[in-house]
């Protein structure tokens, strides 16, 4: 990611602070989202299409997250989680988080970049190789929260 | 004061009109479209007297909306409230006469700060 960047765990928590209130806390981790479970991935491009960043999340921050956007009940994220699918109420609600977490990667703008997918991955569904990571723990209160893994994709 | 909030996502019209009651701007009321298509048809009627308006949206951009009121010579002060940031995307909007650029994520600060010399 020529001129990009990994999100720093500052910059994580307060756009989470931003989106989702004061309460949300973010922690660095040694373990990202656990892949043998669902999990979500958001992919941000290049204007050349070329894949420069991924987001990965756990089902349970992936749920947590959608919901709290908009204060779905905490309950209906839970379930969801324990279901093993993010519901549409909730996936157009991440979806947007996910774009405003573009952010995360463009280092000031240097290089644009915008979401292209964001989809729910099958246990042990590989993401795209990354060339750094940063892994973090977001607690968003009333919700599950859970785990993310934040990488860069190419040079 | 009316301020228009474009954005096809609901939750983020909810969460940009919350930031706006936690700054100081003082008394408004504000106006909801879910894409520019709508705002477009919308703003001869509402007079708004600012439009706070998403870049990437289905049926209208941001940029088309803001390019097809001056078109038509309507001069309602605008800004964009968009994840996108990069240096060609400000240049488009500031070129197309948007007075300013938040990007998200925002705080009451920074909105503030953008909207505050608009107003004055």
């Amino acid at each position: 990611m020529s001129g990009g960047a990994l999100p720093t765990l500052d910059q994580l928590q307060k756009l989470m602070q931003c989106l989702l209130g004061d309460g949300v806390q973010a922690k660095t981790t040694m373990t990202g989202p656990d892949l043998s479970k669902p999990y979500v991935l958001a992919s941000y491009v290049n204007e050349a299409s070329e894949v420069r960043g991924i987001l990965a999340c756990d089902l349970g921050l992936s749920n947590s997250m959608g919901a709290a956007f908009s204060m779905i009940p905490a309950n209906v994220a839970a379930d969801s989680t324990k279901a093993g699918k993010v519901p549409d109420n909730i996936q157009g609600n991440l979806h947007e988080v996910l774009n405003v977490c573009v952010n995360l990667f463009t280092d000031n703008g240097k290089e644009r970049l915008t979401l292209k997918d964001v989809k729910v991955c099958a246990p042990n569904e590989a993401p795209p190789a990354v060339t750094q990571s940063a892994k973090f723990s977001v607690q968003v209160p009333r919700y599950l929260g859970g785990n993310c893994m934040a990488g860069k994709v190419g040079v | 004061m009316k301020i228009l909030v474009v954005d096809d996502s609901k939750a983020m019209r909810m969460i940009v009109i919350r930031t706006l009651k936690q700054t100081g701007l003082g008394n408004f009321q504000t106006v909801e479209a879910n894409n520019g298509a709508e705002a477009l048809a919308m703003i001869p009627d509402q007079k708004p007297d600012l439009v706070l308006s998403d870049w990437n949206m289905p049926e209208m951009k941001g940029i088309d909306l803001l390019k097809a009121l001056r078109a038509s010579g309507n001069t309602t002060r605008f800004g964009f409230i968009t994840s996108e940031s990069s240096p060609e995307v400000r240049k488009e909007a500031e070129d197309a006469g948007a007075a300013f650029l938040v990007t998200k994520p925002f705080t009451p600060n920074s909105f503030e700060a953008a909207i505050s010399p608009v107003l004055a």
